[in-house]
């Protein structure tokens, strides 16, 4: 149940089928609760695990209760409240490890519900005039369609779909726009994800081989290559399941991934996967810290280095956000580094070449190119400290020599970015084959061919060859 | 708040469903003619230069046969029985003066399924003993297809009838796992109660006698089973199982598949190797009146030898721990045991060397198991072949 | 104060910040039809309409700005 699963379909349908019985709030709202509930238990299947779950839920509701009756002047205590007890809960490794709890305990999820609580402790605590009871509260931070993986959503939109008096509409075309996507993401999970990791497994494999020289090259450049996209498929396919199964319960959960394999810089890349975390951070980490900064320091000249400098913590937060262990911190450096870096180059080539000069470079097919590709490779030399531990990161940079890692990121980078435009062009050429209704590859023929194809591949290599898919990764964080 | 949206057209509520149809059957067509065309399949089987029915035998080949067969793996192979019931490349007969017989028994692996005679490691190993040890060296091979423990031990006579210097016996997992087998599972018998009942029959016989949850995952895995002698699905199995990693996880959620993998091992398996030391016992016994000397070895199945040189495997599994059981059973009876399972964690990607599907070893396959072989035989092992100094 | 105000001062700040002098203001304005109106800028901007209206916006309100359209509904709101 806990992956992109048949079971966890099944269970989602179900509930859309039970919730769509009736359009009243209190039916539906009942109905996400019992479904949210069951999901937990399935999940958890011993009951006592999950006190620390609601320990925590409990914490972050008396929170919000003091907020919500103004007693603002708790927010900072509530708020570091609710932060200690997440990084306790999740037993990150620079605490001793005498004070964590030594049974076992459900944890899953918690990483997202933290997000959700400090979202409306934050906003409570800064006045927002919402006021949320112990029910939207636990259908908030519980719901089964998020509960796992994200999206991030803000309450106000939970609030505006879960309590509208009339729910959002549910035709026949929806339903099948929605099938569509669960088709995709089930495919994605599931053969695209599962292939991919084979790809990645058996290049680590290799890397520890007595193979000649050429063929360690490959294998480290398919362990580079391929992981991202492993990762994509993995995490935007079961996003796409939960949308889908959300989106047949009349709930609107935000997008989390605008092909950010198109992003032409590292900052832009943040902006279009896992949006609903940078999304999140940006407006609860980078805007107040920015503004604070700026209103201690009121150089101009310095306003762009603060900038920086708040991308910098922003980031390294999303890196730390991800995992408990020293892995994850410097994960975060590089997510922080990235950014930062990538800010100091738009601002000092601003001013070598001014705005409109760098604007028209920026458009540039080579350079776009050449950034993409770079994003990427970047991007992809992170997530060593994402899938493995030191001790495995050192076999494998120990593997090759240093001009040859050298050489491995330098194709990377070159492959990427040649692959990557190749990729925009096609896009782009065939999604100029119109129709007076629209692109051709778009138009519901194409799409239900497509979903039909998708479809029966996943049932093969799911379904008869009972091919082992990976777990959802971000089930983890 | 609610949206409309523009509703389905009845022409789509006909067409969309018709498209969708229209393109898994198409799909499916062309993979499966694609798939008839790659991984063809000969009309002839080895089935005809065989005895599959006698019980006090096992399985035997017709003297003076040759039967061709292609699986879809595979190329064309032609096997040639000689006079006396084997596929030896050599007659029948006394050995010359200073020739070092050895003859090989056991399965499949040894018969050199699948590989022409003339690649395959029993082939091969005579000559790179030859080589090695500077003595003429001949490989007499009364290996047979589906040459289990028990037939082995049946059919023992022949082999002390060649009056062997050494009995070589190249053990695999498969052959623990089904020691006791004299006769395989060729079709379905006319005296069969299933196949006497028509689909009705058998559906409501299952209804009567299971559950509901349990009628369906078994009405699925029937589907599935059928599905899955498809050539499509061979052909995607073929593909997916180049991948060592996928394969081996696969591979290891099959429990009775891999029951030999497992650190500890199920009652059956442990009955199995039980009745393997019996057939052991008898055939050393059998081995020391004529003063041959009787060497056994574990060929790892592709699945173990993708493991072994992974050099990881995930809690409660353990590639070794059949040899170790093997080498116990064959050193406690007073035989030889050579290891060359170790040697597979210097080879990269053995998986390679087998067919991905089939499972037996390929050419290069034979050539390596020959090389491993040769290289145990005489490192001192076995005490009569040395390496020439 | 009336909306035509508001967009008349929000225009000389977004010139200002932006050091463009054509900027037309709209509701529907937002970041991507604005070259240079990235984070950085974003922040520069709302302290200086914080500063220009006398106003204060919370956390959620600046994560929540979609256009002007809402920036111009939030300042009406406060002021």
């Amino acid at each position: 149940m806990d992956s992109a699963s048949i079971q966890f379909l099944a269970f989602g349908l179900a509930a859309a089928l039970a919730s769509n019985l009736s359009r009243s709030v209190v039916w539906r709202s009942l109905v996400l609760m019992v479904a949210s509930v069951a999901f937990l238990v399935l999940l958890a299947q011993r009951p006592v695990v999950l006190l620390p779950l609601g320990g925590f839920l409990l914490l972050g509701y008396l929170g919000l209760v003091m907020m919500q009756r103004g007693l603002h002047r708790l927010l900072v205590s509530s708020i570091l409240a609710v932060v200690f007890a997440y990084i306790w809960l999740k037993k990150y490794t620079f605490l001793p490890d005498g004070i964590f709890l030594h049974s076992p305990y459900f944890t899953l999820g918690l990483s997202y519900i933290f997000f959700r609580v400090l979202h409306l402790l934050i906003d409570a605590g800064e006045g927002h005039e919402r006021r949320v009871g112990i029910g939207g509260y636990l259908l908030y931070t519980l719901n089964f369609t998020t509960f796992l993986s994200g999206p991030i959503q803000r309450y106000d939109e939970f609030a505006r779909d879960q309590f509208a008096e009339q729910p959002i509409g549910l035709g026949p075309r929806m339903i099948g726009l929605q099938a569509e996507r669960i088709v995709r993401g089930f495919f994605k999970v599931n053969v695209l994800g599962t292939l991919f990791h084979a790809f990645q497994e058996d290049a680590l494999a290799q890397l520890f081989q007595p193979l000649p020289p050429s063929q360690l090259l490959s294998a480290a450049i398919r362990l580079a290559v391929v992981y991202p996209l492993f990762l994509y498929c993995n995490f935007s396919g079961y996003i796409d399941i939960v949308i889908a199964l959300a989106r047949l319960m009349r709930l609107n959960l935000p997008e989390n991934f605008n092909r950010p394999f198109s992003a032409a810089s590292f900052l832009d890349f943040w902006n279009r996967w896992h949006m609903t975390l940078s999304g999140w951070l940006k407006t609860y980490v980078y805007n107040p810290l920015s503004i604070a900064l700026m209103r201690r320091i009121s150089s101009v000249g310095m306003q762009p280095l603060i900038g920086v400098f708040c991308f910098f913590v922003t980031f390294f937060l999303i890196g730390i956000w991800h995992g408990r262990t020293s892995e994850f911190v410097f994960f975060g450096i590089l997510q922080g580094s990235g950014v930062s870096i990538n800010k100091l180059w738009q601002i000092g080539l601003t001013r070598a070449i001014g705005r409109k000069g760098y604007q028209s470079l920026a458009k540039n097919p080579l350079y776009a190119a050449s950034s993409r590709g770079l994003t990427y490779a970047w991007f992809s030399f992170t997530l060593f400290w994402f899938w493995a531990d030191w001790t495995q990161i050192r076999g494998v940079f120990a593997a090759l020599t240093g001009p040859q890692w050298s050489g491995v990121w330098l194709t990377v980078w070159i492959g990427a970015a040649v692959v990557l435009a190749s990729w925009e062009s096609l896009r782009a050429a065939l999604l100029s084959i119109k129709t007076s209704s629209g692109p051709v590859l778009t138009n519901r023929y194409s799409r239900v061919i497509f979903a039909s194809a998708l479809g029966l591949a996943a049932f093969c290599i799911t379904g008869l060859l009972n091919q082992p898919a990976p777990g959802i990764v971000y089930k983890a964080f | 708040m609610t949206s409309a949206e523009p509703p389905v057209s009845k022409r789509d509520w006909i067409l969309l469903p018709a498209l969708s149809l229209l393109t898994i059957g198409v799909i499916v067509c062309a993979v499966e003619i694609s798939a008839r065309i790659l991984f063809a399949e000969s009309k002839t089987t080895t089935l005809k230069c065989l005895v599959v029915n006698d019980p006090s035998t096992g399985v035997r080949a017709i003297p003076n046969t040759a039967c061709t067969q292609k699986i879809a793996e595979s190329k064309l192979v032609t096997y040639s029985i000689n006079s006396c019931g084997h596929r030896a490349g050599m007659e029948c007969g006394p050995k010359a003066p200073g020739v070092y017989r050895i003859v090989m028994v056991g399965s499949s692996y040894n018969y050199g399924m699948w590989v022409p005679r003339e690649q395959s490691f029993a082939a091969l190993l005579p000559e790179e003993l030859s080589r090695r040890t500077g003595r003429k060296v001949e490989l007499y091979n009364e290996a047979m297809q589906w040459g289990t423990p028990h037939s082995v031990d049946l059919r023992f006579d022949e082999v002390l009838a060649a009056r062997p210097d050494m009995i070589l016996w190249p053990i695999t997992p498969m052959d623990i796992g089904s020691v006791d087998e004299v006769l395989p599972w060729v079709g379905p018998q006319a005296n069969d109660p299933k196949t006497s009942m028509g689909v009705w029959q058998r559906v409501v016989t299952a209804l009567g006698s299971k559950s509901p949850s349990q009628f369906v995952a078994d009405v699925w895995a029937r589907i599935a089973s059928d599905l899955n002698k498809t050539r499509s699905v061979l052909l995607l199995q073929h593909a997916i199982f180049q991948s060592q990693s996928q394969f081996v996880t696969q591979y290891l959620m099959q429990p009775e598949a891999s029951d030999y993998l497992h650190s500890e091992y199920s009652p059956d398996f442990q009955e199995h190797l039980k009745s393997f030391a019996r057939y052991y016992a008898d055939v050393q016994a059998r081995a020391d009146s004529i003063g041959a000397t009787v060497v056994v070895a574990l060929l790892p199945e592709r699945a173990q030898a993708a493991m072994i040189s992974m050099k990881q495997w995930p809690d409660g599994f353990d590639p070794y721990k059949l040899g170790s059981e093997v080498r116990s059973i064959v050193t406690a009876g007073g035989g030889t045991y050579v290891d060359v399972l170790g040697e597979f964690r210097s080879i990269p990607n053995p998986e390679r060397n087998y067919l991905p599907v089939d499972g037996h070893p390929t050419a290069e396959g034979h050539a390596i198991i020959s090389g491993l072989l040769a290289q145990a035989l005489t490192d001192g092992t076995a005490p009569v072949l040395r390496a020439a100094r | 104060m009336d909306e035509a105000e508001i967009y008349s001062r929000l225009t000389q700040i977004f010139n200002d910040v932006f050091d463009e002098d054509d900027i037309h203001v709209t509701p529907q304005l937002s970041a991507k039809d604005v070259d240079g109106w990235d984070s950085l800028t974003h922040i520069r901007l709302i302290m200086t309409v914080e500063k220009a209206f006398k106003v204060r916006f919370s956390t959620a309100e600046i994560g929540k700005l979609e256009n002007v359209g809402s920036l111009v509904g939030l300042i009406k709101a406060r002021t």
